[in-house]
């Protein structure tokens, strides 16, 4: 009985961590600001690994006053950008946060962030789960991979 | 008399629809490409068209007018240092072009005009530009001197949003006047630097 709880508590210790196993972050940058700039953008790509539709809520940055989840729309030779309130990920699907399209703003730094800084980020999801990441800041990435 | 009026209705018809074809035969849309393919749409203005007067500051507050545009290619591009997306991705493709069409040596300027004054000092887009590139020019001036140049050549910007986070809606096209001082040709997105070289050298020998 003391073994069968153990084990289960074993268990409960191992795969706490990993919780949510849905949702996987993969080649997240942040684009390293000019000086001045009060406003950093944030790229990466969330794939859904699980049955269940994902809804991304919210974020916060280690260093930044905020985050928030917006979308620049590029429509009649005009850029705007569009908040967005919640980025639904499909079951087994991936959305892309890339230039020119939807995107993380990491507002008003506490200090300048140059490149090679890390940055600690937490995503939180719709049914309470937490995916927490470690992000690089990049100069810049070729322009040239979003492109066709 | 009846007669009369018809044939000044068709002359009226007749001129409004070469007005109109005159209006769009202004704006040739042409592909320009690098030598590997990349393709890039760019609208060649015909006949060029000449920039009325206006007058920005530069960043380092020296008067930015046509007098700047004299005698060298220009590439304008309007946002705003607070952009975080859009502008630094232009940024880079200035920085891309500069490559390979090359900068002040070769009479090619690279200008980013911002439509936030409020926000943008001089000095705060003297360091902006040329966190890209040194040689890089940022200008910008009160909504009315701005106007003086984005009306013409129809760039349109408008404020979003509320606070002091706001945001700015723009153009996300790159102008390109030529050293008439002409607006000679609208790039629009998505942007591929080595096509906008090569797009330049096509005009140059025209």
């Amino acid at each position: 009985m003391m073994k069968a709880r153990a084990m289960l508590l074993a268990t409960l210790l191992v795969s706490l961590p990993a919780w949510p196993a849905s949702v996987v972050v993969r080649d997240a940058w942040i684009r390293e600001a000019p000086p001045g700039a009060t406003v950093l953008a944030g790229y990466m790509v969330l794939a859904n690994t699980g049955e269940q539709t994902q809804s991304l809520v919210s974020a916060r940055a280690e260093g930044f006053e905020r985050v928030e989840l917006h979308e620049t729309v590029l429509e009649d030779g005009r850029a705007s950008m569009r908040p967005v309130t919640a980025l639904t990920l499909p079951a087994r699907g991936e959305v892309a946060l890339a230039p020119g399209g939807r995107h993380l703003m990491l507002i008003r730094p506490r200090r300048p962030l140059r490149a090679g800084a890390q940055v600690p980020l937490e995503l939180r999801f719709a049914d309470g789960a937490v995916v927490r990441v470690t992000v690089p800041v990049e100069a810049a990435r070729p322009e040239s991979h979003h492109h066709h | 008399m009846r007669q009369k009026s018809v044939s000044r209705a068709a002359i009226v018809a007749a001129m409004s629809i070469m007005l109109i074809l005159g209006f769009a035969a202004q704006r040739l849309v042409q592909r320009t490409s690098t030598a590997a393919g990349a393709r890039q749409a760019m609208t060649v203005i015909e006949p060029a068209q000449p920039l009325a007067e206006f007058a920005l500051r530069d960043d380092r507050g020296d008067v930015f007018d046509r007098d700047r545009l004299r005698g060298r290619w220009t590439f304008l591009f309007f946002g705003y240092t607070q952009c975080p997306d859009v502008c630094p991705a232009a940024m880079m493709t200035f920085k891309q072009v500069r490559a390979q069409a090359g900068g002040r040596e070769r009479n090619v300027q690279y200008v980013l005009v911002s439509v936030d004054p409020e926000r943008d000092s001089g000095a705060r887009l003297g360091e902006y530009v040329r966190y890209f590139d040194p040689e890089f020019i940022g200008a910008t001036g009160s909504h009315a001197e701005l106007a003086q140049l984005t009306k013409p050549m129809g760039v349109y910007y408008a404020r979003s949003g509320a606070g002091k986070d706001y945001q700015v809606n723009h153009s996300s096209a790159i102008f390109l006047i030529d050293p008439e001082v002409r607006f000679r040709a609208l790039l629009a997105q998505p942007h591929v630097p080595g096509a906008i070289a090569a797009g330049l050298e096509t005009l140059r020998k025209q």
